[in-house]
């Protein structure tokens, strides 16, 4: 056996470290690192919260002037006045769906707003037989 | 930090031993040291070893020189002989080898620290350790009547 192995083969002297000490100082250090580890998670929050709501804004269909299919632009609907319903009346014998149109600004020379109506399709309608 | 304790206590208060007499309290120090940075003590074992050797060696340098009787009744090793090799005797040997010899030993074999490790715990280059690794070896050797 050389002399290193000899030598580490040597048993060293028994100790006497106060570990209560220190497992009492280590309960301490950990517990004193909850509060902390709350006040940083608290602080990211906060740091992300921008970013979060850029995010989830992000996720929300824009609003946009584009016509879609499904979803007809009621400014884009034509109006028609009270005659022009009577004579879809006369010639199909049903009134078209319709809505009193309040939004349009009032035409000069045109009817009354309260007598504009809103139609939905009146060409359509004029031409069924 | 018990696992640490059962592995490295007795390392590090031998480490310790070669400068003062209470090695006990500068080691106690040191790992208090630790746990108040909040560093992992299996990744920081050079940086413990270098607290405790400036504590060690500052403790050393504020008292008055040990005796030679006091620095022998201050024992290293337990009793128990190895059939080889009388444990006071290695301690008597290792005690007259040159301090910076005798650190890279006590570092090399009952730390089992690598060259690496000793050379950030002492300062000295890789190779520097190792060379006085070597020469500390030789010596005990021939003080011991081995070579």
């Amino acid at each position: 056996m050389n002399l290193e192995k000899q030598l580490a083969s040597l048993d060293l002297r028994k100790s006497a470290l106060d570990r209560e000490q220190l497992f009492f100082q280590l309960g301490k250090s950990q517990a004193s690192r909850l509060p902390q580890a709350r006040a940083f998670l608290a602080g990211a929050f906060i740091a992300c919260l921008p970013w979060i709501m850029m995010i989830s804004a992000s996720k929300n269909p824009p609003i946009s002037n584009s016509f879609s299919e499904q979803i007809p632009n009621p400014v884009e609907k034509k109006t028609y006045s009270i005659l022009a319903l009577g004579r879809v009346f006369l010639e199909t014998g049903e009134l078209p769906q319709s809505e009193i149109l309040d939004s349009q600004p009032f035409e000069q020379g045109a009817e009354p707003r309260e007598n504009r109506l809103f139609l939905q399709q009146p060409d359509q309608l004029l031409e069924q037989p | 930090m018990k696992l640490f304790l059962d592995l490295h206590e007795k390392k590090l208060i031998l480490y310790a031993r070669q400068w003062c007499i209470c090695p006990e309290d500068v080691v106690q120090d040191a790992l208090l040291e630790l746990i108040r940075k909040k560093l992992n003590p299996e990744e920081n074992l050079a940086w413990l070893y270098r607290v405790i050797r400036n504590k060690a060696i500052s403790e050393y340098r504020r008292k008055i020189p040990l005796a030679t009787e006091q620095h022998l009744e201050n024992l290293w090793f337990e009793a128990n002989t190895n059939e080889n090799l009388d444990s006071r005797r290695a301690q008597e040997v290792l005690q007259e080898l040159d301090e910076s010899m005798r650190e890279v030993i006590v570092l090399k074999i009952w730390s089992e620290l690598s060259f690496d490790e000793i050379a950030s715990v002492t300062g000295f280059s890789k190779s520097e350790s190792h060379r006085r690794y070597q020469q500390g070896i030789e010596m005990l050797r021939q003080k011991m009547g081995l070579s």
